[in-house]
């Protein structure tokens, strides 16, 4: 293709040069040219080129050769580095021909200035080559006949420019062909490769600015060879349970060389590999057997060649192939553990006997079955009890007794040496000692010490303790001489799991220790919930559950209580995990405090929730401090009242029941004309040295009443009464009506009184406390009292004036102290002095009040007794003035009032209509 | 090159040398050895190939035509006997000149049969190893000769003889110069056994 290429090329040439020939002198005609023409340039060097001017060019005008000028590429160099040999001929010199590039053009300035090229060249610079180092050989086997020679060698640097690499070899007096290197300048592979001829090769490398060749080596090719792998291995069992053969093809004939070998192999399930020592394997061979296996296991193996002699390279591993050793008996019997129930009866137990599969490199086969033998240890112990089974425990019903237990496995070749167990109902030998269980290379270790040097083995059982399932037990066997062990099992983290240890002696076992340990412990998995057991004034109960085991994640090192008030500054205290409450103290009073608790293990602590109470405000016993003795007092104070009731109570009895005078027995007439003089007193000093009243007069009254009274009074009752219901309310007014309702009601009223009274006399009190009553209807002025007793008179006319309510501060208003809150220190004086002038209107209004606080018997009872003497009344104000909470002493006065208005209605009724408003209160 | 001459200087049969010039020639004399043992083994390989591909009368079992001269190379002596009575020096002369012929003629033999059997790949292969093998064996003889004072043979004159006016006769000759190749290949094994024992490693 290049070939046809360049052809076209130089025919093209040809015919340029033939036409260019053929016009010479004419259009295309060059005036110079440049020598060298396309040099190869070392780099680095210098070179000159000359521009050689044609003579007929110079002809056409003034041209000489100091008007050259260089350039490289479209640059023009400088002039210093030009040289004008003469009229037609200029140098140009580089020093360091790196500089140079393609083309170097040598241009002419002709006349105006106008730059012409005349002729340029192509400049190649490079590099010769490097001695080539490192030359190296292999010789590596294809096939069975086919060998190829790889030489691989450092070409050295880059020489720019295209360099020839060589593969060079000769045989003694015989020079080979040479080997050209496809592709690449460091690696040649050649097939004409001839063992036992010693051969010498190098590499020899070439450009155009220079050759160099390698320092040659000499070898005999066999001796290089990396020969291909022994094939179609096959592995064998034998007889034996501890061998192995190998066989195997070589690829590569014995005439052309002998070979050793490398045997490695490995158990299937391991990733390591082991070696048969290779003097055994130093021969020429196809075959090989391995021995030392393990019975009944799967072994892989391969294996590589190489030259007998060890000249050469080892050839690549061979495929692997596996093979099954034999089976043997196995080794080893298992390991035996039991577990004993005695539910039934002390005297029977169910004994689980349980043993471990064993081990593939101890069963050395497929275990068939397994003998278990029990004996007892007894004189009238039969032959042993012999089973068979399938699986790995057995249980038997066995009286209280000691057995001797023997299990054996079974493969197709026999069985195994027993292992016996010595099934004793007590423990009672020497436990181990120091036990101890840690994590440790993420594994969980078991460590105790001998208890004594009799240990035949030693059974660690151990189970998850766990407070939603039970412990479920796991146990493995170790030797008599181990003092610690893996747990071997799957170990999970965060579990608390119960190990206990278990020395068996020739003659019996020591009893099991515990311990408990965590693989890996963690926080609690939640905290505890604290609540409070009783809360005091400076202190407070807390308890909490202990978290189940499932929560707690590790060993529960402290909990940790943290307390605070609102805005507070929370405080923490550590407790004891064993502690299950704990008293805060120093605690505000009436405080409302937040708690909660963290449950630390060693890998840190969590909360649980938070609870809020609040301190009392009173600490134990205060409250009592302070009731106890008010409640004495008061006692004291009651008793001391009673005692001295009791002592004046014929004093009180005077004055709160006394002896009412009986009507029936009164003689109105006697008293009647005694009134007026009565109503003339006017001060206290006249009233009390007639204290003894009471006792001289009621009877006169009453029977003065009944028959003054009772026509006009009735008859005025009615006239009130049409009244009545035209009125606004206050129409049950409880006394009044009661008193006034009817005479019957009255009697009844006044039959707790000591008198029975008459009809009349007592209708006759009613309509004087009804019209007072009904007094708030200012229109009501037709009341007419034609009996009414002249002293109050005068008095009549005052109390209208004084009208309104309880800020006009009359004598009555101030005497009702319920409504009105005004000094009784006035009253007492006011009132005594109107008790003369006015008393009857104070009785209207105080019988109303009366009702109203629903004062009913004595009230009533003194309704009744109204009309008394005027000696009694101001023996009742003496009473009045000394007592202020004199309800029922006003009630009397009332009373003693009414009597008296009975003599003078008309002056006195108004006066009450117009206190009317201040009634409802 | 170098040590060639040395050894050539210094090791003839009789002469006392030094013990790490004899290693030298045991050396050589060892793989020389080697060579003719492959030799052996390719060269029945050879024939047996070049026979089944020639087809009749040559693959018949029973084909045995009368020996036949090969020019420009040397019968071996029939007799073992014979052979082993010769000197290392004249068995090693007369192997020399034998191999000196066989590489040419075989060549020639690979020329037919590309022409005969351009097919049978392994032939040729064959046949080119052969060549080689032997040129190799020639140049150890050479560089052994010389380490043991025995004197070359000339030249060989480079007379392949008049190429055969047909293909039997050249299957022919390329038969007998494969039944030769492989009997010059058991001679040069019996010879270098004997120096083998001769100059034990």
């Amino acid at each position: 293709m290049s070939s046809g290429r360049s052809w076209v090329i130089n025919a093209l040439y040809i015919l340029l040069s033939i036409f260019s020939f053929g016009v010479s002198g004419g259009l295309v005609q060059s005036c110079g040219y440049i020598i060298p023409e396309s040099p190869v340039l070392t780099r680095g060097s210098s070179f000159t080129a000359l521009c050689i001017l044609n003579e007929s060019c110079l002809d056409l005008g003034n041209i000489h050769a100091n008007q050259i000028i260089w350039r490289i590429k479209s640059s023009v160099v400088p002039k210093e580095q030009y040289h004008v040999i003469n009229r037609t001929v200029s140098s140009v010199t580089f020093n360091d021909t790196s500089i140079l590039a393609t083309p170097l053009t040598c241009n002419i300035l002709a006349d105006g200035q106008i730059e012409q090229n005349i002729y340029g060249i192509a400049v190649t610079v490079g590099l010769p080559p490097e001695k080539p180092e490192n030359l190296s050989c292999i010789v590596n086997q294809m096939s069975k006949s086919k060998f190829i020679m790889t030489c691989t060698w450092n070409p050295g640097r880059d020489t720019f420019l295209a360099t020839d690499f060589r593969l060079k070899s000769q045989w003694p007096q015989e020079t080979l062909p040479d080997c050209m290197p496809q592709g690449v300048n460091n690696s040649c592979n050649t097939s004409n490769v001839q063992f036992f001829v010693n051969l010498e090769v190098w590499v020899e490398a070439k450009n155009a600015l220079g050759k160099a060749e390698s320092e040659p080596i000499d070898f005999d090719p066999v001796d290089i060879v990396k020969p291909l792998p022994p094939h179609n291995l096959i592995v064998s069992s034998e007889d034996l349970p501890t061998v192995l053969k190998l066989s195997w093809d070589n690829q590569i004939e014995t005439f052309e060389m002998e070979l050793k070998f490398n045997i490695r192999y490995r158990m299937s399930d391991s990733p390591d590999w082991m070696e048969v020592p290779p003097e055994d394997t130093e021969s020429h061979r196809t075959s090989f057997t391995v021995q030392s296996l393990k019975p009944y296991t799967k072994y892989v193996f391969s294996l590589r060649c190489m030259k007998k002699d060890g000249m050469g390279f080892w050839s690549d591993w061979s495929k692997e192939k596996s093979g099954v050793t034999s089976e043997a008996k196995p080794s080893k019997g298992p390991a035996l553990w039991r577990k004993i129930d005695m539910f039934h009866s002390p005297n029977f137990w169910a004994v689980h006997l349980i043993w471990k599969k064993l081990d593939p490199s101890e069963a050395n086969g497929i275990i068939l079955r397994y003998e278990v033998t029990v004996r007892a240890r007894s004189r009238l112990s039969p032959s042993p009890a012999t089973y068979n089974v399938n699986s790995t425990n057995l249980t038997l019903n066995l009286t209280n007794g000691t057995y001797e237990v023997t299990v054996t496995a079974h493969n197709k070749i026999g069985g195994s040496p027993p292992s016996f167990l010595l099934i004793p109902a007590s423990n009672s030998k020497a436990p181990v000692k120091d036990l101890k269980a840690f994590p440790k290379d993420g594994k969980l270790w078991v460590e105790w010490k001998v208890p004594n040097n009799n240990v035949v083995k030693y059974v660690i059982e151990w189970c998850v303790v766990s407070d939603s399932s039970d412990c479920t037990t796991e146990w493995q066997q170790e030797l008599g001489t181990s003092q610690g062990t893996f747990l071997k099992g799957n170990i999970k983290p965060f579990k608390c799991y119960l190990i206990t240890v278990h020395p068996l002696y020739n003659n019996g076992q020591g009893n099991g220790q515990s311990t408990k340990a965590y693989l890996q412990q963690s926080m609690p998995a939640k905290g505890p919930t604290v609540q409070t057991k009783k809360v005091g004034k400076a202190e407070a109960v807390l308890t909490w559950k202990p978290l189940r085991v499932d929560e707690q994640n590790g060993f529960i090192r402290y909990y940790t209580i943290l307390y605070r008030t609102i805005g507070g500054n929370e405080t923490a205290v550590n407790v004891d995990p064993s502690k299950t409450d704990y008293t805060l103290s120093s605690l505000s009073s009436d405080t409302l405090y937040m708690v909660k608790m963290k449950a630390y293990t060693d890998e840190g602590g969590t909360s649980g929730p938070e609870f809020t109470f609040t301190t009392q405000r009173f600490g134990k016993g205060e409250i009592e401090a302070i009731v106890v003795p008010v409640c004495l007092a008061f006692l004291l104070t009651i008793l001391l009242g009673v005692l001295f009731c009791f002592n004046k109570r014929d004093l009180i009895k005077k004055h709160i029941w006394p002896n009412v005078p009986d009507p029936s027995k009164s003689n109105i007439a006697q008293w009647s004309p005694q009134t007026p003089t009565k109503h003339n007193f006017s001060s206290k000093d006249q009233i009390y040295p007639e204290g003894s009243f009471t006792d001289v007069s009621v009877v006169e009254i009453e029977a003065d009443d009944k028959k003054s009274f009772s026509d006009q009074d009735l008859k005025h009752f009615n006239l009130l009464k049409k009244e009545k219901s035209t009125s606004e309310g206050h129409s049950s007014g409880i006394g009044g009506s009661s008193c006034m309702s009817s005479p019957r009601q009255s009697v009844s009223d006044s039959d707790e009184s000591e008198t029975a009274q008459n009809t009349s006399s007592t209708v006759q009190y009613s309509t004087v406390i009804l019209n007072g009553y009904r007094d708030q209807i200012p229109s009501v002025q037709v009341f007419s009292r034609s009996e009414s007793t002249q002293p109050l008179l005068d008095s009549e006319e005052k109390p209208e004036d004084n009208s309104g309510g309880c800020d006009s501060a009359t004598p009555r208003q101030q005497y009702f102290k319920q409504n009105c809150s005004q000094d009784e220190t006035n009253t007492d004086g006011s009132h005594f002095e109107r008790a003369k002038q006015v008393t009857p209107p104070i009785n209207e209004e105080d019988l109303v009040g009366l009702a109203q606080l629903q004062i009913s018997d004595h009230s009533l009872q003194q309704c009744g007794s109204g009309p008394e003497q005027n000696k009694h009344e101001s023996a009742l104000s003496d009473v009045l003035s000394s007592s202020t909470e004199g309800q029922i002493l006003r009630l009397e006065t009332m009373g003693i009032n009414t009597a008296t208005v009975d003599e003078i209605p008309k002056s006195y009724m108004p006066q009450t209509v117009r206190q009317g408003g201040y009634m409802p209160q | 090159m170098e040590v060639l001459r040395v050894d050539r200087a210094n090791l003839r049969p009789s002469a006392a040398a030094s013990s790490s010039a004899q290693q030298e020639v045991a050396t050589k004399i060892k793989q020389t050895h080697s060579l003719t043992v492959l030799l052996k083994r390719c060269s029945e390989q050879l024939l047996a190939e070049y026979v089944r591909h020639q087809g009749e009368p040559f693959s018949s079992a029973n084909f045995q035509p009368p020996a036949m001269t090969v020019p420009g190379l040397p019968s071996p002596p029939v007799s073992l006997e014979a052979w082993l009575a010769l000197s290392d020096g004249e068995r090693l002369w007369h192997l020399a000149v034998a191999y000196a012929a066989l590489p040419g003629l075989l060549g020639a033999v690979q020329q037919q049969q590309d022409d005969l059997n351009p097919l049978a790949s392994e032939l040729h292969r064959q046949l080119d190893a052969a060549a080689r093998q032997c040129r190799g064996l020639a140049v150890n003889l050479e560089g052994l000769m010389g380490a043991l004072g025995v004197p070359g043979p000339p030249s060989p004159a480079p007379n392949l003889g008049s190429p055969p006016p047909n293909a039997f006769l050249a299957k022919l000759r390329g038969y007998h110069v494969c039944r030769l190749h492989r009997d010059w290949a058991a001679r040069s094994h019996d010879a270098l056994v004997r120096l083998t024992t001769k100059y034990p490693l």
